[in-house]
């Protein structure tokens, strides 16, 4: 059929374009196809089956390995700890990372290039190496931070000791080490703003606040919410940092969805589970994108 | 030439049917452990002179890191990849055994076993009648003491757990802030390599308290004594106190391993520490243990296996397992080392070997041993942290134990 529409429809030259662009997207589609549609429809098939690394007999089993998932308080304790992260981890992010952005901008050169290496830099540090400092740092006994915090009369806190206090370390940890990718690109953002703006605002008598509510946060939303989705979903597949420092615990105060996910398949080898799980957190960052693209729906134009 | 034929043709047949056999006697035997510096050099030169002992032979050595290690075992063995040689951790050979996917040991291997090493080394080998292999090396955590702290504080060294939490009582310093500065003990909270699961447990043996009932069908520790077991455990745990309070001479006390001394040596040279002996609970003196084994892969070929177990017992010998010992601080199992000079004589080496008689696999032989300590684990360090009590600990862990046994893996 399709040869039949090139052959009669087509010039000479939109068919050499044609098989160009099918001969050149091959290879890619390819490649999709075995490494990323192919094992999302074969776990989703795992998901349904009793598949266990370490049995010979896997059958199928419906949606068991979900009502499993919905049954289990590990579960639970993994949602409800992934959801607490997403939401002070992405909050955090956005606010201190426009506020370096903005004081990054007001900088003149060669302060700006040289704030914005500073507070870039963790983001260039291996998450590894990071979490391992962050492990002593917060050390109760003999770590560098309760040891300041004695001087002025705090503490000692217990930080990844505590089932209170862990997540909020973590996510502290996440903070600093995330704010300088969201600052380059509330940074790129701040540059897209036209200057009129700003010269009509202050020739108009505006306060610096009245400006930044009236014209940056506004002209700023395209920025806001590519920030706030990409923060959201990295943020849900928070892994390594907790690996490194907890393990998930203590006991399930710090387990994560990906953690929950991880062990279920490569410690205990339940690979129906931990599919069935792997499902149930595309679905839980489907909806969440789809209620930020939906709430933050950009209708304007400059 | 017709008289020179036939001797040409026997000749051409004894060549090819020698050439033949000597290519059947040619064998690689893959051979897998985890990482750990010293001891991966120290097995390369074994392995090396394995070979060089049988020509024949190959042995193809390689190491990952401990925290991958069962992932790539069952991994491979469910694609039918598995090395020859495997270094497996104790509680995972249940499950080997019970796929069919290691070989029970030959008669060679199972008379030294029987009548070379210590009761333990069988014992903790054998599921349903059958050995299963060589001990690689026994983890066994005794108490060790900071002798310069007890000495201050003019304390015996402590025998029961009675005594010991007298003396933790004592030694346990606050500050004027109520901050403990100085724990009288450090015993494991977390459930990193399974320790913490490991002290809480041979505390409950003490106490006369298993972790599942004699069948394996459900958790047995959920009991009044068990209870006070684990108040025991809690008393003894300091968790904003780090493995290295003992290091820096501000825990009194810690529970580790004979490989530990390497390390307190190399980043504490002023610390004056001893091992002591297992400390004795109302019901028994005992501690816990583990094991790690050399195994062989049961879907091997005949003749690999015969070579693998061959490489076994050669790294198991008495001479090279002495070089293990010393070395690497293996505490042996082999009988003739307790009278050999260099071993026996060793005060550290030899409280560790007389723990061994009070040593008890802390595991149950089970195959779903793993998720089974990983909840047990949760539930302890939950308890630690003050989240939960020891009753809903204890329940907790009881529940999911039982849930976990039920289920299979």
């Amino acid at each position: 059929m399709l040869a039949k529409i090139v052959n009669t429809r087509m010039s000479q030259g939109r068919k050499h374009q044609l098989v160009f662009v099918v001969v050149g997207l091959i290879p890619i589609m390819a490649y999709f196809s075995v490494f990323s549609i192919y094992p999302v429809f074969s776990a989703f098939r795992i998901s349904l089956h009793r598949w266990g690394l370490l049995q010979r007999e896997r059958p199928f089993i419906g949606f068991d390995n979900y009502l499993w998932a919905i049954n289990d308080p590990v579960f639970w304790a993994s949602l409800r700890n992934t959801m607490f992260y997403v939401v002070f981890f992405v909050g955090l992010v956005l606010v201190f990372s426009l506020l370096a952005a903005l004081f990054v901008n007001s900088l003149r050169a060669p302060f700006k290039e040289l704030m914005r290496g500073v507070i870039f830099m963790p983001v260039v540090t291996s998450l590894v190496a990071v979490s391992l400092m962050f492990v002593w740092l917060y050390q109760p006994s003999f770590g560098v931070l309760n040891f300041i915090l004695d001087w002025f009369g705090l503490g000692p806190f217990d930080y990844l000791q505590s089932s209170t206090q862990v997540l909020p370390s973590i996510i502290a940890m996440g903070v600093w080490k995330s704010v300088g990718y969201s600052m380059v690109i509330f940074l790129a953002g701040l540059t897209t703003i036209p200057q009129d703006f700003y010269e009509a605002a202050y020739v108009d008598g505006a306060s610096p606040l009245r400006v930044l509510f009236s014209i940056t946060l506004p002209l700023l939303k395209p920025t806001t919410v590519f920030v706030l989705v990409t923060s959201v979903i990295s943020s849900v597949q928070v892994f390594t940092e907790i690996y490194i420092m907890t393990r998930g615990g203590p006991g399930t105060a710090s387990r994560t969805l990906v953690l929950h996910i991880y062990e279920t398949g490569f410690q205990f080898f339940q690979m129906g589970r931990a599919s069935a799980v792997a499902f149930i957190m595309f679905a839980v960052i489907l909806v969440l994108t789809l209620v930020q693209l939906r709430r933050f729906r950009i209708d304007f134009e400059y | 030439m017709r008289k020179m034929g036939l001797p040409v043709l026997l000749m051409l047949l004894i060549l090819v049917l020698f050439n033949s056999t000597v290519t059947a006697e040619d064998v690689t035997i893959r051979f897998l452990s985890h990482n750990y510096k010293p001891w991966n050099d120290l097995l390369s030169e074994q392995a090396r002179a394995f070979e060089e002992l049988h020509p024949n032979v190959k042995v193809e050595y390689t190491h990952v890191e401990h925290a991958d290690l069962n992932t790539r075992l069952m991994t491979s063995l469910v694609a039918g990849t598995a090395p020859d040689v495997m270094g497996v951790y104790g509680p995972w050979m249940a499950e080997l055994v019970e796929n069919g996917w290691i070989a029970a040991a030959p008669d060679f291997v199972v008379e030294d076993i029987m009548n070379n090493t210590v009761p333990v080394a069988g014992q903790s080998a054998e599921y349903d009648g059958e050995i299963y292999g060589y001990i690689q090396h026994i983890g066994i955590h005794t108490p060790i003491i900071n002798v310069d702290l007890y000495e201050e504080a003019g304390i015996d060294v402590p025998t029961t757990y009675e005594e010991l939490l007298a003396a933790n009582a004592y030694l346990d310093i606050y500050d004027d802030r109520d901050r403990l500065i100085q724990a009288g003990a450090t015993l494991s909270t977390s459930r990193d390599g399974s320790w913490n699961v490991i002290h809480w447990s041979t505390i409950l043996k003490a106490y006369g308290v298993e972790l599942v009932n004699e069948d394996g069908t459900e958790a047995a520790f959920n009991t009044e004594v068990g209870r006070e077991a684990t108040e025991t455990y809690m008393a003894l745990t300091h968790p904003r106190f780090i493995d290295d309070a003992f290091v820096l001479g501000r825990s009194a006390m810690a529970w580790n391993g004979p490989w530990w001394r390497a390390f307190l040596d190399a980043n504490a040279p002023n610390l004056n520490y001893q091992a002591i002996a297992p400390i004795a609970g109302p019901d028994r003196q005992v501690t816990g243990m583990y094991a790690w084994f050399w195994v062989v892969n049961a879907n091997s070929t005949p003749q690999q296996q015969y070579w693998a177990w061959r490489f076994s017992e050669f790294l198991s010998n008495d001479e090279n397992y002495l070089d293990m010992a010393l070395d690497i601080g293996f505490i042996s199992f082999r009988n003739a080392h307790y009278e050999d000079d260099r071993y026996a004589t060793d005060d550290w080496i030899r409280t560790f070997g007389e723990a061994l008689e009070a040593a008890e696999i802390y595991y149950a032989p089970i195959a779903q041993w793993e998720s089974i300590d990983v909840a047990i684990g949760q539930e302890l360090e939950r308890l630690v942290v003050g989240e939960i009590t020891v009753e809903q600990a204890l329940n907790n862990a009881e529940r999911r134990v039982n849930e976990i046994i039920a289920e299979g893996r």
